[in-house]
């Protein structure tokens, strides 16, 4: 050893009994080896970039997605990544390819099948979204993620009953999940059965307070208080929301059963006033009129509503009966059998709802609910329900053609 | 209806964006700051204010009697032989007659039936005689063992059919009708074929009017469906392998029949003359004259579908106008599972409102009569939503129960599936008493046969102990059919009154009359059919509340003829006879 060195060893261990210089040297020791924990390390790599898709953070994910590139023990880890990522930029196919040759890996077998999942599903090939979902099940029946998605799936689809299933799973897997509770409320909402519906809406409403559209709840939990006929109830879900026409005919709804009609009356006034074409507006401002024994004023408002909701059977045979009051029998008959009409295709839009919850990946019967739904004036709903046949049948020419005529109209 | 179901879904997507504006709410009325009994009739226009005032309420409550009386009859299906057939799910009925004309209401009630293999075989109907409120004795019958029947029965409507003074009584049923002639001795004889009532089809309820307006008693007959062993599906009940009754859905329905009385006493089915409609499900039938014109009506509750309101003007055909006169669905347009049946005066306005029990998550009906051809669905206002659709309804009956001067409403409640998840299958009888123009359920003692559940079906009313305040019978399941004893005090005040037609129908089905007490009318009609599977007694009671007599009392009888009296002292059973052609 020459002296130099010899030299430079002894200054820097006399160095290194400063206790000032120790610290700092401990320190870079320390921070050298967490940089190598973590960024150098390629597991830790890997396991940073699948926390990044966890928690939605792309840069976390493309991080790693660097420091992965030349790991040769960890090419698929990092396809999964790279998947991922492809589906966050809308590459739905590059995403498909990914995910699907990194599902053989252990380490993200449950993983890639979501995303190979999302990217099949965003191509619209619902079929084999569902497949990768369902095998991301039976590889881990607790895995939040397939259930999230197959959750979502069928509820596109309108497989309500099978929507549930899911759904419930992730609200057990997840307790602070408030959205899945609150699609539960919606669904069974939607489906009369409002007795569960409350269930799910007090449920989602006790999660998260102050979730973002914690008024909306409110109001499609007082619907369903008031299909229950629990108007003491659904005056107290409302009591919490802001003044808006929904929540005032609501209210007047209730109080019209409490027996205070004339305050039913000011709100359903004030309700109309706000919207003057809304049907609930118009149809409950006619039945007051009516309960007034006000039979012109509620032809009125039911002839409007007529105007402006031409395919609502119910009001159509609401105003029927008081034209028929009003000795116009010829119109009378004539809106009689208009509604009578309505109400036989209302009916069938409902059985075939009914069959399509049966039938969750049948898109025939998706394109004629879309067909049924639009003679029925819901092009929205008809252009929902279009979508949800293409889902199944990318190739469906038929719901393809529909839905562009929707769209064009 | 799921009918727009996902535009819902849709919306819930756009909702989840931007919603979180923090508005403070405004002060939202509170329902105990705002309940007024009487808001309907303070703001219905053209209503009679005054009207809706109460004499004053008398506590109302009833005890359990069939067991005191020696009253021993139990309705059976036949469940136990595990065939899960819709048969079983309708019960039946009861009929309050006075066969031997003492004076003492008697009691008939149908029996049943059951399955042998793939055979429907019928239980024997009974008769009680009413031994002057004391004792209920079964009577033989025409073989000495009650009233046999090959068929399985269902509904009890007794009537005077043949005029010749004593009620007879037409059972329905599966397999076809009964017409038990009394033969004023104390004995019946079967006798639907003579008289040409040859009905196969699965009958339910039926109503005795004369439609025809020719002093002759007419028969409507409803159907309900199509079933048989030959029709009979597997219906899921809370599992995929628990079988369940299926519901009336499964089935299409059967046609109704009009059969019209003919001079020499046989009856012919005049259905399509008169314009009878083929799609109902009928088990509730209501024969009243709604429009005032001096010719009965019938209306008929139908399970499921629309209901019909035949509007009749004295000669075929019927003008069938529920849609259009707003008695067919609810408010919503929506058919409902119809069952029950009566007709009341409850705003006092002289003219029959319609009253319609209906199954469970749906609301029991309230029609209010508007005027010719024209009714109102109030249900709402009238606080009977208020109720919650936990109910399935059958059998009820609108009278005045508390002797108030008002007409409350009792319904009979029971599940008609063997697993039903909304509500339970046995179901607590409701007493809904009148205030004002509402309705509220009034809670009877926790220990009483209101508090108990019960698969309900038929019901009727019968002052059995001739003290004036009225009785109630009720027909269950496979559970013995009760006698309620109303328990009014002392203080009670009424009037009774019986009609007996002459050139009108001898039972004065479409009489109307009204008695005024303190300024007040109260308007009663001499109805048929009504209820669920029963008839009630044929005598009008009114409740005078503490008042010492009644003004006036107006008989329109269905013949147009009127009788008029003044000045009738309280507490006294009448018995008027339609006056002689001049």
């Amino acid at each position: 050893m020459n002296d130099n060195l010899r030299n430079s060893w002894a200054l820097i261990l006399r160095r290194l009994r400063d206790p000032r210089i120790l610290a700092v040297f401990l320190f870079l020791f320390l921070f050298a080896l967490l940089v190598y924990q973590y960024f150098v390390d390629p597991y830790r790599s890997f396991l940073s970039g699948l926390e990044g898709t966890r928690i939605n953070n792309t840069s976390r994910v493309r991080l790693a997605i660097d420091l992965l590139e030349r790991e040769k023990g960890f090419v698929l880890q990092r396809k999964y990544l790279l998947a991922w990522n492809a589906v966050q930029e809308g590459r739905f196919q590059d995403a498909l390819r990914l995910a699907d040759e990194s599902k053989t890996h252990p380490d993200v077998e449950v993983e890639a099948r979501v995303v190979a999942g999302q990217a099949a599903y965003r191509i619209g090939a619902a079929g084999n979204a569902q497949s990768y979902w369902e095998e991301a099940l039976a590889l881990n029946p607790d895995a939040l993620g397939p259930h999230r998605w197959l959750g979502v799936l069928y509820f596109d689809l309108g497989a309500m009953d099978n929507a549930l299933i899911h759904l419930r799973a992730v609200s057990r897997l997840d307790p602070t999940d408030f959205r899945a509770e609150r699609l539960m409320g919606l669904i069974n909402r939607d489906y009369e059965r409002p007795e569960a519906a409350i269930v799910h809406y007090q449920e989602s409403l006790r999660r998260s307070p102050n979730q973002p559209d914690r008024y909306m709840i409110c109001l499609e939990l007082a619907e369903c208080q008031i299909k229950q006929r629990n108007f003491e109830a659904a005056i107290e879900s409302l009591t919490g929301c802001p003044d808006s026409p929904r929540r005032n005919r609501l209210l007047a709804r209730c109080l019209l059963n409490l027996a205070s009609l004339g305050q039913a009356r000011n709100l359903a006034e004030i309700s109309l006033s706000l919207e003057p074409f809304d049907l609930d507006a118009l149809q409950l401002n006619a039945e007051i009129a009516l309960a007034d024994g006000n039979i012109s004023k509620a032809s009125g408002f039911l002839r409007l509503a007529v105007d402006k909701h031409p395919y609502s059977h119910s009001i159509r045979a609401q105003f029927a009966q008081v034209l028929g009051r009003l000795g116009n029998s010829k119109e009378a008959q004539q809106e009689l059998l208009r509604a009578e009409e309505l109400q036989k295709l209302w009916q069938r839009f409902s059985d075939l709802q009914i069959e399509a919850i049966n039938r969750p990946i049948d898109a025939q019967i998706r394109y004629e609910i879309g067909l049924l739904a639009n003679r029925l004036g819901k092009t929205d709903l008809a252009a929902s329900w279009f979508r949800a046949a293409l889902a199944i049948n990318p190739n469906f020419i038929l719901a393809s053609e529909a839905l562009g005529d929707l769209q064009r109209s | 209806m799921a009918n727009e179901g996902r535009l819902g879904g849709l919306v819930l997507f756009v909702v989840f964006v931007g919603c979180g504006r923090n508005v403070p709410p405004e002060a939202i009325p509170r329902a105990n700051q705002s309940v007024d009994v009487n808001s309907e009739a303070s703001s219905s226009a053209g209503s009679n204010k005054s009207s809706a005032a109460s004499i004053s309420p008398h506590d109302v409550s009833f005890i359990e009697a069939a067991s005191d009386l020696g009253f021993d009859f139990t309705y059976r299906n036949g469940q136990d032989k595990n065939q899960f057939a819709i048969l079983e799910s309708l019960g039946g009925g009861v009929a309050v007659l006075d066969y031997d004309l003492d004076g003492w209401p008697d009691v008939f009630c149908t029996g049943g039936g059951s399955f042998e293999g793939m055979d429907v075989v019928g239980h024997p109907s009974a008769l009680f005689r009413n031994h002057s409120g004391k004792k209920m004795v079964p009577v033989s019958g025409p073989a000495g063992q009650g009233f046999p029947s090959s068929r399985y029965s269902h509904g009890a409507f007794s009537a005077d059919f043949n005029q010749d003074g004593f009620p007879d009584m037409l059972v329905t049923g599966y397999g076809g009708l009964q017409l038990w002639k009394n033969q004023g001795d104390g004995t019946f004889i079967e006798v639907h074929e003579q008289v040409g009532l040859q009905d196969n089809l699965w009958s339910s309820a039926a109503g005795w009017g004369d439609f025809n307006s020719d002093g002759l008693l007419d028969l409507y007959v409803s159907h309900y469906v199509d079933w048989s062993f030959e029709k009979h599906p597997f219906c899921r009940g809370r599992t995929a392998t628990e079988r369940d009754i299926c519901p009336p859905r499964e089935f299409s329905g059967l046609p109704d029949k009009l059969y019209i009385c003919s001079p020499d006493g046989r009856y012919e089915d005049k259905s399509a003359e008169w314009g009878l409609k083929a799609d109902g499900k009928g088990l509730g039938v209501l024969v009243a004259d709604f429009d005032g014109n001096g010719h009965v009506d019938v209306y008929v509750a139908n399970d499921t579908v629309n209901n019909f309101l035949y509007s009749n003007k004295g000669t075929a055909p019927f003008l069938e106008i529920a849609t259009v006169a707003g008695v067919a669905a609810d408010k919503a347009g929506i058919p409902n599972g119809s069952m029950g049946v009566d007709a009341l005066d409850y705003n006092q306005t002289g003219r029959p409102s319609i009253w319609v029990t209906n199954y469970e998550r749906e609301d029991f009906a309230l029609y209010r009569n508007e005027g010719p051809g024209a009714f109102l669905h109030v249900s709402d206002i009238a606080g009977v939503n208020v109720l919650g659709g936990l109910f399935v309804g059958f059998g009820t009956v609108c009278n005045d129960f508390n002797l108030d001067g008002r007409e409350d409403i009792v319904v009979n409640n029971g599940h008609v599936i063997l697993y039903p998840t909304a509500s339970p299958r046995k179901q607590q009888p409701l007493f809904l008493q009148s205030e004002g123009r509402r309705f509220v359920r009034k809670i009877l003692r926790s220990d009483s046969y209101f508090s108990q559940g019960h698969e309900g079906r038929g019901l009727a009313t019968v002052d059995f102990d001739m003290d004036g305040d009225l009785d109630l019978v009720f027909s269950n399941i496979n559970e013995k059919t009760e006698i309620l004893r109303n328990q009014l005090g002392a203080s009670k005040s009424w009037i009774k009154v019986k009609l007996i037609g002459r050139s009108s129908n001898r039972d004065a089905i479409g009489a109307i009359a009204t008695l005024t007490v303190k300024g007040l009318p109260q308007t009663r009609i001499r109805k048929g059919g009504c209820s669920y599977m029963s008839t009630n007694e044929d005598v009008f009671t009114w409740g005078l509340g503490d008042a010492a007599e009644a003004d006036q009392l107006v008989v329109l009888w269905p013949s147009g003829k009127r009788t008029v009296l003044s000045e009738l002292a309280k507490n006294q059973h009448l018995l008027l006879v339609e006056p002689q052609d001049e």
